[in-house]
């Protein structure tokens, strides 16, 4: 039982997938790297009004997965992001990069 | 529009004066021999005895000679009670068709 | 096979959902952004769309409102894919033109339901679609069979005399139809009929019984039937042609222009209202009778009322649609405030005046009848001949003309030719003066052929008053067995001083003793009898009776100056 990544989920998409589970896992490792890394460009670049939507669909993909964790911190940043409140983003960001690698660590096992 | 049934070609109505002593009876239309039994009934039908029998032929068009001989039963009737009978509002036509038979011997002819 | 349309941005939210989509039976089409989702809808009409709303360039809503504005009779249903919340969330997708939502993460369950009730709503719209396709050609049928069918009835039902300067009108009809219905026409007399006519509910149904009533009328009135005979006539047919509890209301008017008379008959229309021309007193021609279709024969009454008029008088004329004309307040137009407008109307301008105050009444109010409004003005019988009415003139008109009309026992137990051929005689303007004596010539003349010769009835039954009835009651009976025929040979010729008819009656008798019955005619002076023979000597110029005494010829002399 894992607190990064939701087996129960991860049950139900094999289950669904099949012989697709595979692909769909590396689609995802593959994705969610990608939107990751453009997060934190965009911060940096400060185009801030991208971030909400991009941190929207990562939040989505997580949930989806049952990357959890990714999933939460991705709401947490959608949720501010949308307020303006900017203060809290770069520590959750972060906290973002940490829990990716793991999710990502225990999800590459997997394929 | 054929006609299947010999219609009736005329249409009588009476009128009696409130106090029942003059009968009224208008003609129209055609007076010839199907509305023998509606001239008749206009007056045999009455329970008061009227002094005065007036004939209305204003929208009368035509009359054959059984008119004459209803005109003729009616005035014996009238005479039975020793009452009157006129004939009112004749067209000029009508007129010398009643005059042809010596009807203004018979009765008042207005 | 349904087809689903997944239109999503996310590789991994794509590829998981049409995988969904597709273990469920359902064809899968992808998208990766709002622009392709366009595309593909275009190019392979999904069922069901799901969208995702935030997609980069054109998002779900967009697409949303682009599918919902491109697919009016095709319902596509749209479930927005999306892990937003909240009220202002929901109702952008539901202004869209969103049916559903579904959140992440992906619940097959879930998805498989709404994939199901939405497929189901699809086919129910595609039913509703084809319906209201079918619908629409349907009216659209319907009506074009009605616009056909109405040109037809305006032809029968509207070829009277309503142009002429002495009718004014207004039908204004709730549908194509008209359940009133307005007929007007001169009989060979010259006088004018007008009828008036509302026919319970509207439209066709209403229209229906229109087409047998203008028959009657316009048939009987050119042949000179008299108002009673026209009503009993449409009476008897509207009862046999109309369904049950569906009736017609009447009122019927006869002018006589020579006579200055009118003549009504009213069964259950308001009140026609008679303008008196000296101006002291309107007159009211209220119902006393039952409308036509209700009453069988044996207990239909059709006597009509008469009353004299003058030049300038006008008859109003209309149906329950007017009077009950009903303001904002719902408050009817009322018969009284009719009359109190019509007695108060300048007489050159109480049609127009009536219209006027109704629609003021009306407003803008919706009406729930047919209606219809007519004035009828008494005109100088000399203006009316100028006004163009009945023209008299001769030309176009039968001037020497011959006829032979033989009529079998079939035609002579239930036929009267005298009306018809009356008709066909007062097709020549000149013999119109001579209407009654013509009449009583043909009438005398058939009555012998038919009562004495084809019958054998004796006429000395007509002695007594008894007897005159028992006279018409064996004439009756022998109707129903009548065997033999009458002919009728008639011509018109014309001369310098005027012309000649000719009228010879034969009859399948054995033949009378012509010579003993003039000379009983000449000495008849009692019983009910016997005038006829005498009549015709008198009216006639010449009366020959040929040989064996079943034939009768006769002369009738008209100058072309007689009036």
């Amino acid at each position: 039982m894992s607190d990064h990544v939701d087996d129960e989920v991860l049950q139900g998409l094999r289950e669904i997938m099949e012989d697709g589970f595979t692909e769909l896992l590396e689609v995802f490792l593959r994705e969610s790297a990608a939107q990751h890394a453009q997060l934190q460009t965009l911060w940096r670049s400060g185009d801030r009004a991208t971030i909400v939507g991009l941190a929207h669909s990562l939040k989505g993909s997580c949930a989806n997965i049952g990357a959890k964790g990714c999933a939460g911190i991705a709401a947490e940043v959608e949720k501010l992001a949308h307020q303006g409140n900017w203060d809290e983003v770069p520590s959750l960001l972060q906290a973002l990069d940490l829990e990716m690698k793991v999710a990502h660590g225990e999800l590459s096992r997997l394929c | 529009m054929i006609q299947n049934k010999e219609i009736a070609k005329m249409a009588i109505v009476q009128e009696l004066n409130s106090e029942g002593t003059r009968l009224t009876i208008n003609v129209t239309g055609r007076f010839d021999f199907g509305s023998h039994r509606d001239f008749r009934e206009s007056y045999e039908a009455l329970k008061s005895s009227p002094e005065l029998f007036t004939v209305n032929l204003k929208e009368t068009n035509f009359l054959d000679s059984s008119a004459l001989g209803m005109l003729l039963l009616l005035r014996d009737h009238a005479n039975a009670s020793s009452a009157k009978v006129e004939i009112v509002n004749c067209s000029p036509e009508v007129r010398k068709i009643l005059a042809i038979s010596n009807f203004e011997q018979l009765f008042a002819i207005h | 096979m349904t087809r689903v349309l997944v239109a999503e941005d996310n590789a991994t939210d794509r590829l998981l959902l049409a995988r969904i989509v597709e273990r469920e039976g359902y064809d899968v089409i992808t998208a990766v952004d709002g622009h392709e989702a366009l595309s593909r809808f275009a190019e392979h009409s999904p069922d069901v769309i799901l969208l995702d709303a935030m997609m980069p360039g054109l998002d779900g809503f967009e697409v949303a409102r682009y599918v919902r504005a491109n697919s009016h009779a095709d319902y596509v249903p749209i479930v927005f894919l999306s892990s937003l919340t909240g009220n202002e969330w929901l109702h952008r997708c539901l202004d869209a033109g969103g049916d559903d939502f579904l959140s992440k993460p992906y619940n097959p369950i879930v998805l498989k339901a709404k994939l199901q009730a939405l497929t189901r709503l699809r086919e129910q719209q595609q039913q509703l679609a084809v319906q209201r396709l079918e619908l629409v050609r349907l009216q659209s049928h319907l009506l074009q069979e009605q616009m056909v069918a109405k040109s037809v009835f305006d032809n029968i039902a509207h070829t009277g005399k309503l142009k002429g300067p002495f009718v004014k009108h207004l039908l204004s009809p709730m549908s194509v139809f008209n359940g009133d219905v307005l007929l007007a026409a001169h009989d060979p007399s010259g006088d004018l009929l007008v009828l008036l006519g509302d026919f319970t509910g509207h439209g066709l149904t209403a229209a229906i019984g229109a087409l047998p009533l203008a028959d009657i009328f316009y048939g009987m009135t050119a042949k000179g039937f008299n108002v009673s005979d026209i009503l009993r006539e449409s009476n008897r047919k509207l009862r046999v042609v109309l369904p049950p509890g569906y009736f017609c209301c009447v009122t019927m008017l006869r002018l006589s222009l020579r006579k200055n008379t009118l003549e009504y008959w009213n069964g259950g229309l308001p009140a026609a209202i008679l303008v008196r021309h000296a101006r002291q007193s309107v007159y009211e021609i209220v119902s006393r009778h039952l409308p036509l279709g209700i009453l069988d024969d044996q207990n239909f009454v059709a006597t009509t009322s008469m009353v004299e008029v003058e030049p300038g008088d006008r008859i109003v004329l209309c149906t329950d649609g007017l009077v009950e004309v009903e303001d904002s307040a719902g408050t009817m137009f009322g018969h009284e405030q009719l009359v109190d407008v019509v007695r108060r109307a300048p007489l050159s301008m109480v049609f127009e005046t009536v219209l006027a105050k109704v629609q003021k009444h009306m407003a803008n109010q919706a009406r729930t009848d047919d209606l219809t409004l007519v004035e009828v003005t008494v005109l100088d019988a000399v203006d009316l001949d100028r006004s163009g009415g009945d023209s008299l003139g001769i030309s176009g008109s039968p001037q020497d003309w011959k006829l032979s009309y033989e009529l079998g026992a079939r035609s002579l137990r239930g036929f009267n030719p005298l009306p018809m051929l009356q008709h066909i005689l007062m097709e020549t303007p000149q013999l119109r003066s001579r209407a009654s004596e013509i009449y009583t010539i043909l009438a005398e003349t058939y009555s012998n052929a038919l009562e004495h010769g084809v019958m054998g009835l004796d006429s000395s039954l007509k002695d007594s008053a008894e007897g005159f009835a028992t006279y018409y009651a064996r004439r009756a009976k022998a109707l129903e067995g009548l065997a033999g025929f009458i002919r009728f040979e008639l011509s018109n010729e014309i001369d310098s001083s005027g012309g000649v008819l000719t009228l010879r009656v034969t009859d399948s008798g054995s033949g009378f003793d012509f010579r003993k019955a003039a000379r009983e005619s000449k000495n008849q002076q009692s019983g009910y009898h016997g005038r006829g023979m005498m009549l015709l000597h008198e009216l006639c110029d010449e009366v020959t009776y040929e040989e064996p005494g079943n034939s009768v010829l006769v002369r009738f002399k008209w100058s072309a100056d007689h009036v």
